[in-house]
């Protein structure tokens, strides 16, 4: 009736639910974004996006809008929900809660510490509900469930700071995704799409040492300069998000550059977010970062966009 | 959900000895089609409402959609899936809805803007028809709620609802079955009119709502609460189906729009 059959041989078609993908259902598997229709043996789509065929495998991309789906090795930022039995129920945007188990942390007193049941007794001195703290996947369980890990001394508890959320798909996976950018401030990328903005680390050495874990965090004042940094960096962060700009530290320092133009309150009024992105088109027409401004085509991606905000 | 097959003593006499200037027709005085064959907002008798839809206008939900179909304006939010409460299905998501109306959202201030009994039966509806199409094995343990919202009213609420919360649900990147469309048929001086507004639903003509999934073509939910004569129904049964894949055109154009839009900014 109103479906059509795609030509799987075409590359990034844009597809809808129920678009049928293949009635060659023995030759193709079914990928992300496709469901088998049994009774009449059709291969459809199940989400908006564009279509990837690799070799028999055929999958839907969903182009925006979805929740973060996991890797093991990923730095994620999470917030501590509940303390359970032996381990921390943490939100990290995903579609299911992760789990900081506490045999997968460090303890102060160094690496190779029992965990005795007093450890588990005091769990909330560690983290409590509420904290926010630098993780990494360790596994990923069959029903989606995630397990973190944070025997490492960059990963820990976050002290003071900014966390701005994004989209996860904005969020690459890189070598390294703690940075300290020349302007004077630290930036954690979480996969899961929270960026954490906080004051160089190098005045406090003592918070990342072994003997307290990474679980002790200081709370001396921060001057209004640095605030003022980190703000702005916040902002840039928040129009790279709007503009669907790949967040790395180098596009995040290029609009950073841009916005000195400008008050920091100001800096998300769509008016300036457009005049800024034309800038950036103006100047590069590619970030360094690797971040595309994609389009071309004589496009102007960021009219379009903007009518639609 | 009635389908109300008539062959009772009302409509004994033929339905070919109806004419159209048969004085059952008038209702309150007025025709509802014109000599000329317009109906009271200019349209014709298989033409839609204007149909207008924004997405993304709730920037901290999944997946959001502002939609205005003829007079009704409604917004639809998706939020999820996320870890449920304990109750939650260990097999599937559980899907959850919201229904409110703004208290100014018809002509006469309404003092109750949630939780009566037609926003609880609407509510119902919903959540049952999206129980059906959004494929909720992908999604274990997990919980998607929908919260509806009308700012404007004009007639009925269910139908623009279903196809915004559809759309909402695509935007939220949530796996579907198909899309879900809903319309709403009325006949009035033997014709069928598609898309009722208020003034035409307030008739006390025969009508009928039918919610499908036109790439399936199956049927989710159909409803017709009055008597109606078989041969009636069938042509109000056509005519619904097809104000639905006129629908399912229009919110599939929408949904590219909105994809390409997105791939030229992304």
């Amino acid at each position: 009736m109103a479906s059509s059959i795609i030509d799987p041989s075409i590359q990034k078609q844009l597809v809808v639910p129920g678009t049928i993908l293949t009635n060659d259902t023995s030759n193709f598997m079914r990928g992300h974004g496709t469901y088998s229709d049994t009774t009449r043996n059709h291969l459809k789509a199940s989400i908006a996006g564009v279509v990837n065929k690799v070799d028999r495998l055929l999958c839907v991309e969903p182009i925006e809008n979805t929740r973060y789906l996991g890797e093991v090795g990923h730095v994620v930022i999470g917030r501590v929900l509940k303390v359970d039995q032996s381990r921390w129920v943490v939100d990290i945007q995903s579609r299911l809660d992760a789990y900081l188990p506490l045999a997968s942390v460090n303890l102060p007193g160094g690496e190779n510490r029992r965990r005795i049941e007093d450890d588990e007794r005091n769990m909330r001195q560690y983290l409590k509900e509420g904290d926010l703290f630098s993780a990494e996947i360790q596994q990923i369980y069959q029903d989606g469930t995630l397990a973190l890990q944070t025997r490492n001394l960059r990963y820990g508890k976050l002290g003071e700071g900014i966390l701005v959320h994004v989209r996860s798909s904005l969020v690459k996976r890189t070598k390294n995704h703690f940075h300290s950018l020349p302007c004077g401030a630290s930036v954690i990328r979480g996969c899961n799409g929270s960026i954490w903005i906080c004051p160089p680390a190098s005045t406090s050495s003592d918070t990342n040492s072994v003997d307290t874990g990474g679980y002790v965090k200081n709370i001396e004042s921060v001057s209004i300069d640095v605030r003022k940094t980190i703000v702005r960096l916040s902002n840039c962060i928040r129009i790279l998000n709007q503009l669907g700009l790949q967040i790395f530290d180098t596009s995040i320092m290029d609009i950073y550059e841009l916005s000195s133009d400008y008050e920091i309150d100001d800096l998300i009024q769509p008016k300036i977010i457009q005049t800024i992105s034309k800038h950036l088109q103006q100047q590069k027409g590619i970030i360094n970062g690797g971040g595309e401004v994609s389009g071309g085509n004589g496009v102007d991606p960021y009219s379009h966009h903007m009518k639609e905000e | 959900m009635t389908t109300a097959m008539d062959t009772s003593s009302v409509m004994k006499h033929k339905r070919n000895e109806l004419t159209s200037t048969s004085t059952t027709d008038y209702i309150s005085g007025f025709d509802l089609i014109s000599i000329e064959g317009y109906r009271q907002d200019g349209r014709k008798n298989d033409e839609l409402r204007n149909f207008r839809v924004s997405f993304n206008v709730v920037p901290d939900a999944d997946g959001s959609c502002y939609m205005e179909h003829g007079n009704c304006k409604l917004l639809a939010t998706i939020y999820g899936p996320y870890e449920g409460e304990s109750r939650s299905n260990q097999e599937q998501a559980v899907i959850t809805c919201d229904f409110s109306m703004t208290s100014y959202c018809v002509s006469e201030r309404r003092l109750r803007t949630f939780g009566d009994m037609k926003s609880q039966k609407l509510q119902m509806a919903i959540q049952r028809v999206f129980q059906q199409a959004v494929i909720t094995e992908t999604y274990p343990k997990s919980q998607i709620d929908i919260y509806l919202k009308i700012l404007q009213s004009d007639g009925n609420d269910y139908c623009p609802c279903v196809n915004a919360t559809t759309l909402a649900f695509i935007n939220a990147g949530i796996p579907m079955k198909d899309f879900v469309c809903s319309s709403t048929v009325g006949y009035v001086q033997n014709k069928c009119i598609i898309d009722l507004n208020q003034q035409e639903e307030q008739q006390k003509s025969p009508q009928l709502t039918l919610t499908i999934m036109p790439q399936r073509e199956d049927i989710v939910a159909l409803s017709c609460e009055s008597r109606v004569h078989h041969d009636i129904y069938n042509e109000m049964l056509d005519a619904a189906t097809r104000a639905n894949l006129q629908l399912f055109n229009l919110m599939k154009q929408a949904v590219f729009q909105q994809l390409k839009t997105a791939l030229h900014v992304l």
